[in-house]
């Protein structure tokens, strides 16, 4: 446990969180699509106990296993599956407005995990500085 | 990390768990924030200022404390650690927030890490303090 983990759950979380977008982009680009089925990704928290039983599990759907690919840091953020949603009855627009809604979900925590990852950096930097140039 | 009878004394091993709490505080901060969307995730916070006073007001554990805080191991086990100059981190059980306060907010997570970054650049500068102060002294021993 040190601050590379944290800096890494925080690099982690950036591309699940570009692989949401990725998948919001995809819903966006089928909207027209006749037999497309929207997809959601379902995000779960790393276990301790996942940490354990290492790399792949709860991965079933495209991805999910190498997203993140942090399964042997405790707490990081993880892809569980990606999920087709069949037989809701939304027109386009509709369709069109929960896929912008999601990108903007994914938009934002990644800026948030921005943020954490060089807030984390400069924090490192400055355990650097100890007993420099005294 | 020194003893807390090295050259560095007693502040220094405080300085050096207050970082060490900052730390584990931060990487805390990194799990909720990666965690933001995540269904069912509860957020985690660590409480070690409560530790940390005690140990910064140079308080024995095992005398004056002692029975106060008798059935709270996390207080006993982490002042003790200080003591032995040994590190804090295992001290800091993690808390899982529970009812209301259990979603992650995002304004908590990014206000609380920049306090928890401006604290630990703090602590690290006057690290940087303490050891040019010993440098000084050592240098001054020299010229005797």
């Amino acid at each position: 446990m040190g601050i590379f983990d944290a800096i890494n759950v925080a690099e982690g979380a950036m591309s699940v969180h570009r692989f949401r977008s990725e998948i919001a982009a995809e819903n966006i680009a089928n909207i027209h699509t006749k037999g497309y089925k929207r997809q959601e990704v379902d995000l779960r928290a790393t276990s301790f106990k996942a940490a354990l039983n290492g790399v792949g599990n709860g991965g079933s759907a495209k991805g999910a296993s190498s997203i993140g690919g942090l399964d042997a840091t405790e707490g990081a953020v993880n892809v569980a599956r990606v999920r087709q949603v069949a037989g809701q009855p939304f027109d386009e627009r509709q369709k069109a407005f929960m896929a912008t809604t999601d990108m903007m979900q994914a938009k934002s925590a990644y800026d948030l995990n921005i943020k954490a990852a060089t807030l984390l950096k400069s924090m490192a930097l400055s355990s650097l500085e100890i007993g420099r140039g005294s | 990390m020194f003893s807390t009878d090295g050259i560095l004394g007693r502040n220094h091993a405080i300085a050096a768990a207050a970082l060490d709490g900052l730390a584990k505080r931060q990487q805390l901060h990194a799990e909720n924030i990666a965690n933001i969307d995540t269904k069912g995730y509860r957020a985690k916070t660590v409480d070690f200022e409560r530790v940390l006073g005690a140990a910064m007001n140079g308080d024995d554990p095992g005398t004056r404390f002692g029975n106060p805080f008798g059935a709270d191991s996390t207080f006993k086990s982490g002042l003790s650690a200080a003591r032995e100059g040994g590190t804090l981190t295992s001290a800091f059980a993690t808390q899982q927030k529970t009812g209301k306060g259990g979603k992650v907010d995002r304004v908590t997570e990014v206000s609380g890490m920049m306090n928890d970054n401006v604290r630990f650049r703090v602590l690290t500068q006057q690290v940087t303090n303490q050891i040019s102060a010993v440098r000084s002294v050592i240098a001054e021993m020299g010229r005797g």
